[in-house]
């Protein structure tokens, strides 16, 4: 009978180190949340699959309109309305993205973009401005709107809903003003290609889009400025007692918000040729289900601008696919508020599986 | 849901004490009550029972657990399995519930009071017991004034029951929450449970109070008596439990067998070998080389004043001075509402003082003004008290919170110096010796929601300490850290005090001023009533924190520490 040599056991570093953190909680399992952590060197691993199962719903989103309409979704057509047609989208998402990853919340962001997208066509058609001058004039009336939304809310410290709430109905009633109740259109094909201009198939305020996209990120990701933005929306005291002015941060959350709706204002009229400030309603609910859409993706629980550009494209790729099995018109505001309501139910769950 | 006329009646029955005296079943049993919060246990096999008739006292320092046996039972939180609470014969389910607490007739005077401010004083009074005729029929406000005019009479306070609580005083607003709580009791029974309830309270009021809670107990209620302090605690209750870190130090002392000495006795505890031992800062906090993290500019130069603090004043602070020089450590303390537990935040520039000039090197700071800037760059930092809320982002890392102050100061605009960081997490996780899941070098990725509380506070100090500060205030730095933790942290305290800072404490740890303040004052009511200068022990401090001090003459405690300066100043009582 051979007997098993008895070996003292070797030490066994893994275990030392769990008996090492025994202070600390959930010892012995290295925390799943190290993964959603920014600063982590994510790349496979455990939080991998919630950051970008987004994409998966996605394609999985496109391979059932690809099913059911081979003949009109499988077209270069296709590829380029989803992605030539969203920038304002884009850009008015940040300009939300701005406002609530600082925890506060700019619901006027969609009539601001009305007020930029008319006044540009007024000034022009109606008052032979220079449309480059024009779409300066009115990028600056959405700052200066985001101004006042930051000074009532930060300094005078009243309530952020219903401040921008008000703010809201004030510049859609504007634009709806300036407008004369109608459509405003006749810009010049020149001024056009400003947006239009196409650039490997698409139009190039797409570039603008994902340009502005990555740059906002890298800002939050990168820079002092960014950490300081992180801090304001985790915690305002923690960040107000490090020296961070926050209060500055805030008011100029809401200045951003107002450049970007001006931005996105101007590009959208710029690529269609007029519009008609009704229309500015659909851009609210779309805009809050991209940022919150976002949260389920990259950083996952988080508003950030990569998730958030890519749930601009998921929403567009959804109402374009339903729009060709013949849904029209109203399927958008369903489409919409029902993605939100899942998309925030699971960034909710998300956000308790690793709290 | 009694029928609204039954309820009235209620109040007007005859005093018809239905057990007292000579009653033998206790009103309230508890038993084994424990409550753990992630690893930390703060309660411990808590086990009291309060008879009819009687005012117990529940007595302890900050943190050893009265709030949290408060909480447990009016229902905030669930206990750990294995408590059982009893009243009247009657077990209750646990986590407590508010009808089964109501039907018990247990009412609360919790600790915030619990007020509403934007409701009148009738409404905050009968909460939760109008709703039964919501449903049914309109309420009859002018009925439910008059209930609570008289139920305030009782209290003999004229209030008006049509106030808003928001406007009233803090003596009206302890009236009120106690108005609340007589209002829910069952005439000649039930539990009311004080829970500081004469911290705000001016001297007259308190001992209105007083006659009150002797009322109560002599009509055949019960009465439990939170309190920090001694003299409460000798006048009115029958019986005491003192806790002491979670668990019962004593239990159930009659008190006419105890004088103030030995109540002070029983809540500072004989140090055990662990406590004491845990008190002698270990190698493990105390590296070999001068932490880098520490140094501060412009040479040693132990001894020299550092800052000095003229005329601060704030809610309850009125006119405090003292220096600090450099390499000292000043203790501050003071009973809750003293003044001493807002000195912190009001010293660094937190919180706007209503008066107070800092002088530090780089110049003088008018604390009355917007002085947290100021504060900051002239190297007055502040452990805040509440941790979790205050000093650190829970959500984000180690890392993140580590470099916060820092991060511009050590980043191009458009570029966090990865590099600086990677070796600020280094150094502070090696020097701090912060610990957390996965070992040394992943520190810094974790969560600090990831963390333990000593691990957390640890995090803290080296957020602040990486600054090379001049003045560090902290406040109760060793509050809900285990023993372990809180060793090493009172020895960075030292080590950071070597190093050349001036460091201000105010804590309400009797134990840890002792073991690295190289002077405590002792603020009493907004005043500083005495400087223990030298080593003191914790029973010297607990004394002083206890003691009441006389009436003084208008000017005789003017602030100054000039009078007290280098010796034992004994307050005269």
């Amino acid at each position: 009978m051979t007997e098993q040599p008895t070996t003292i056991p070797a030490p066994d570093p893994v275990a030392a180190s769990r008996r090492l953190m025994a202070v600390s909680p959930r010892s012995g399992r290295p925390g799943r949340r190290a993964w959603l952590t920014r600063g982590g060197s994510a790349r496979y691993g455990p939080g991998f699959v919630s950051r970008w199962a987004i994409l998966g719903v996605w394609a999985a989103m496109a391979g059932v309109y690809a099913a059911v309409e081979p003949h009109q979704f499988l077209q270069v057509g296709t590829v380029q309305t989803i992605f030539g047609s969203q920038e304002a989208l884009v850009f008015i998402s940040l300009g939300l993205l701005a406002t609530l990853i600082v925890n506060e919340f700019d619901l006027s962001f969609a009539s601001m973009q009305g007020l930029a997208a008319t006044l540009v066509p007024v000034l022009v058609v109606e008052h032979g401005w220079n449309p480059i001058a024009a779409s300066a004039v009115a990028i600056l009336a959405t700052l200066t709107a985001g101004a006042v939304n930051g000074f009532l809310v930060v300094k005078a410290g009243v309530d952020r809903i219903v401040v921008t709430l008000g703010m809201a109905n004030v510049l859609l009633g504007l634009a709806l003003a300036l407008a004369n109740l109608s459509t405003v259109s006749g810009l010049s094909p020149g001024f056009a290609r400003l947006a239009n201009q196409e650039i490997l198939g698409l139009p190039v305020s797409f570039y603008y889009g994902l340009a502005a996209t990555l740059g906002f990120a890298y800002v939050l990701r990168f820079t002092p400025l960014g950490r300081h933005i992180a801090f304001v929306g985790a915690n305002r005291e923690v960040a107000r007692l490090a020296g961070v002015r926050v209060d500055r941060i805030r008011f100029g959350s809401y200045v951003v918000s107002g450049l970007f709706s001006g931005i996105g204002g101007v590009l959208l009229v710029a690529s269609v040729g007029g519009y008609d400030p009704t229309s500015s309603v659909i851009y609210l609910p779309a805009g809050i289900t991209a940022v919150f859409l976002g949260m389920a993706a990259v950083r996952p629980g988080q508003f950030n601008p990569i998730g958030m550009f890519i749930g601009v494209y998921l929403l567009a790729t959804g109402v374009l696919g339903l729009q060709l099995l013949g849904y029209t018109g109203w399927v958008e505001d369903v489409f919409y508020g029902a993605v939100l309501i899942v998309a925030v139910t699971v960034s909710a769950l998300l956000r308790r599986r690793t709290a | 849901m009694l029928p609204f006329s039954a309820r009235r009646h209620r109040y007007g029955a005859p005093d018809r004490p239905e057990t007292w005296p000579g009653a033998t079943r206790p009103r309230l049993t508890v038993t084994g009550m424990s409550k753990t919060f992630g690893q930390s246990r703060v309660l411990d096999q808590v086990s009291l029972s309060i008879m009819p008739g009687e005012v117990h006292a529940l007595i302890g320092h900050n943190g050893s657990g009265k709030s949290t046996f408060v909480k447990v039972l009016a229902g905030f939180h669930a206990p750990d399995p294995g408590c059982a609470v009893i009243v009247d014969g009657e077990r209750l389910r646990m986590p407590a519930r508010a009808a089964e607490l109501s039907a018990g007739s247990i009412t609360f005077v919790h600790q915030d009071l619990g007020l509403v401010d934007g409701l009148s004083v009738t409404e905050n009074c009968l909460v939760g017991r109008f709703t039964a005729e919501r449903f049914t029929r309109r309420i009859d406000w002018a009925a439910e004034h008059e209930l609570v005019r008289a139920i305030l009479a009782g209290l003999d306070s004229d209030l008006d029951p049509r106030a808003l609580v928001g406007g009233l005083s803090a003596a009206d607003r302890t009236t009120v929450a106690i108005a609340r709580a007589v209002a829910g009791r069952r005439h000649g029974s039930g539990l009311i449970v004080l829970d500081e309830a004469t911290r705000a309270l001016p001297r007259p009021a308190q001992e209105h109070l007083y006659g009150l809670i002797e009322g109560v107990a002599a009509s055949g209620g019960s009465v439990l008596l939170i309190t920090h302090r001694v003299g409460e605690v000798r006048r009115l209750a029958d019986r005491v439990s003192v806790l002491r870190d979670g668990k019962l130090a004593a239990s159930c002392l009659a008190t006419s067998a105890l004088d103030e000495a030995g109540l002070g006795q029983l809540l500072a505890g004989r140090r055990d070998g662990a406590a004491s031992s845990a008190l002698s800062p270990p190698h493990t906090a105390a590296p070999p080389e001068p932490a880098v993290t520490v140094t501060v500019a412009g040479g040693s130069g132990a001894g020299e004043t550092c800052a000095r603090v003229e005329g601060l004043s704030g809610v309850a602070l009125d006119g405090v001075g003292f220096e600090v020089r450099r390499g000292e450590v000043l203790g501050v303390t003071g009973l809750i509402g003293s003044g001493a537990d807002e000195l912190p935040a009001l010293l660094s520039g937190a919180h706007r003082a209503a008066a107070g000039l800092l002088t530090v090197p780089a110049g003088t700071i008018d604390l009355s003004r917007r002085a947290l800037h100021r504060c900051l760059d002239a190297g007055v930092v502040l452990v805040p008290e509440r941790r979790d809320s205050d000093g650190l982002a829970l959500k984000l890392s180690v890392r993140e919170n580590l470099a916060l102050p820092l991060v511009r100061r050590h980043s191009r605009p458009w570029k966090v110096r990865g590099g600086w960081e990677d070796e600020l997490v280094r150094r502070c996780t090696g020097e701090l010796d912060i610990r957390a899941p996965g070992g040394p070098d992943r520190v810094g990725q974790h969560q600090v929601d990831q963390l333990s509380g000593g691990n957390r506070q640890k995090v803290l100090f080296g957020k602040w300490l990486a600054t090379g500060p001049r003045l560090l205030v902290l406040h109760e730095p060793t509050q809900g850290v285990d023993i372990g933790a809180r060793a090493q942290l009172l020895g960075l305290i030292r080590h950071a005090a070597a190093g050349g800072v001036a460091i201000v404490m105010a804590s309400i740890e009797a134990e840890d001023l002792a073991a690295v303040c190289d002077r405590v004052l002792v603020v009493h009511r907004g005043r500083i009533t005495a400087e223990l200068a030298g080593p003191c022990t914790a029973e010297e401090i607990i004394r002083h924190t206890y003691a009441e001090p006389v009436r003084q003459e208008p000017g005789a405690a003017d602030g100054s520490v000039a009078s007290h300066k280098n010796e034992q100043t004994e307050v005269p009582r």
